[in-house]
């Protein structure tokens, strides 16, 4: 049972400006969109939704943000039932034949599917290559990873991802409102996915995740809240 | 006395070989499941299985996989009606097929209890239907590109037959799941489209 009331007061004293404010100092990488009011905030309205939310309830499309968005989600949620959520493991089979089947990855992963190659080293390494094409939104930091895949390619996957993720986020926000009770509830669970929506691509730009920035930042994030 | 004794030794004899689950076997059942999952975090980094992560147990996650996996398969021939034997033997294979590289046997049965899985719920209005479509479209995508790499005469035309009623009820699913799940149900049907594609008429055999 949600208690909205609780919720209600949570929500509008996680928003309010003053609440929400880090020492730039600690911030070492930060891309121009992503401003210390605009992160804290978004990340202070989701906390403070997700507390009075069971998880279960929300589970498919919070698995549904991708690797680095799922991290981000589970570091915000700080709840154990967060710990045992899980995405379906991949089948080692379907990976063959699906990087077989694709032009593109085959042109470039396809010698290693072979039977005399295939070990349990490749499946690990190609497991991370294949669900990074899956699940990934951000196409510099795909382009960064993978820069002798076809530009088109990535790009195209991207968005494809990135589509896949704000349908969950618009999944999310639905499932919220339909429980939600009061036109004030409401208006606090669009404004904090507003904030949200801009929040999950830029956390997956690749300059902060592969810096130290990103971990200061998620760590400041769990101090303060 | 000695009557009543006896009785009462037929009584607690004939319930521990009964064929219907008790509270014990389903809290058993959820035990193990939960001992699977509590192995499992530490070897996955978000979507990825990474046996060589700290804290991982790779021997201990494969061998707790195999006894749910039993357990659950008692537990569903206890009742086959009901849906939580399924669910767990499923979503475990699920682990087992990425962490042991299961055999196509193993592959084989676990198709199979996905259609049955399916069938049941159809049978019956289950609330797990959906659940029970995605695990048959998967399973069925795993099983039959196992039999593309291990064995595959034997995909003949029944075989695409029973393939080409997976997909079908895969594809009723695509705009029920969100999340990782569509992701991987999308991958199966990919699968499931290619391999029916491929299985020659005339031949029975794949291209």
């Amino acid at each position: 049972m949600v208690n909205w009331v609780g919720a209600a007061f949570a929500i509008v004293g996680a928003l309010r400006k003053e609440d929400v404010r880090v020492n730039p100092k600690y911030i070492v990488v930060k891309p121009r969109k992503l401003s210390d009011h605009n992160l804290l905030r978004g990340v202070s309205g989701l906390r403070a939704i997700l507390y009075f939310i069971p998880p279960v309830a929300i589970l498919a499309p919070v698995l549904g943000l991708g690797q680095m968005g799922f991290k981000v989600w589970k570091r915000f949620a700080l709840d154990e039932a967060y710990d045992r959520i899980q995405f379906p493991p991949m089948d080692p089979n379907m990976l063959r034949l699906s990087i077989e089947l694709d032009p593109e990855l085959s042109k470039h992963y396809g010698e290693l599917v072979k039977e005399h190659n295939w070990s349990e080293e490749v499946l690990v390494e190609l497991e991370g290559i294949y669900n990074d094409f899956q699940f990934l939104t951000d196409f510099e930091m795909l382009r960064a990873k993978y820069p002798h895949v076809d530009e088109e390619y990535v790009r195209n996957k991207a968005l494809i991802n990135k589509h896949n993720m704000q349908e969950n986020l618009t999944a999310i926000e639905q499932g919220l409102l339909q429980v939600s009770h009061t036109p004030e509830i409401n208006h606090n669970i669009r404004e904090a996915f507003e904030n949200i929506r801009e929040l999950f691509p830029v956390m997956q730009d690749w300059a902060l995740f592969n810096s130290d920035g990103f971990n200061d930042v998620v760590e400041i994030l769990d101090t303060l809240f | 006395m000695r009557t009543l004794l006896l009785a009462l030794l037929f009584l607690v004899s004939t319930s521990c070989a009964t064929s219907t689950p008790t509270t014990f076997m389903m809290k058993d059942l959820v035990r193990l499941n939960n001992e699977v999952i509590q192995l499992y975090i530490p070897c996955s980094d978000g979507v990825n299985y990474v046996p060589k992560q700290e804290g991982c147990e790779p021997e201990l996650l494969a061998s707790k996989a195999a006894e749910t996996m039993d357990f659950s398969v008692t537990f569903i021939s206890a009742d086959v009606r009901q849906a939580p034997g399924y669910d767990i033997y499923l979503a475990t294979a699920m682990i087992h097929f990425r962490i042991a590289q299961g055999t196509l046997d193993e592959y084989t049965l676990a198709e199979q209890l996905a259609r049955q899985f399916f069938e049941m719920q159809k049978a019956h209005s289950g609330h797990s239907i959906d659940d029970a479509r995605f695990y048959w479209a998967w399973f069925a995508a795993a099983s039959a590109s196992k039999q593309f790499y291990e064995d595959p005469l034997s995909l003949d035309q029944d075989r695409k037959a029973d393939l080409l009623v997976a997909l079908g009820e895969g594809m009723t699913l695509l705009n029920e799941l969100e999340g990782p799940r569509l992701v991987r149900l999308q991958q199966a049907l990919y699968v499931l489209r290619f391999i029916t594609e491929a299985i020659k008429t005339e031949h029975n055999v794949v291209d």
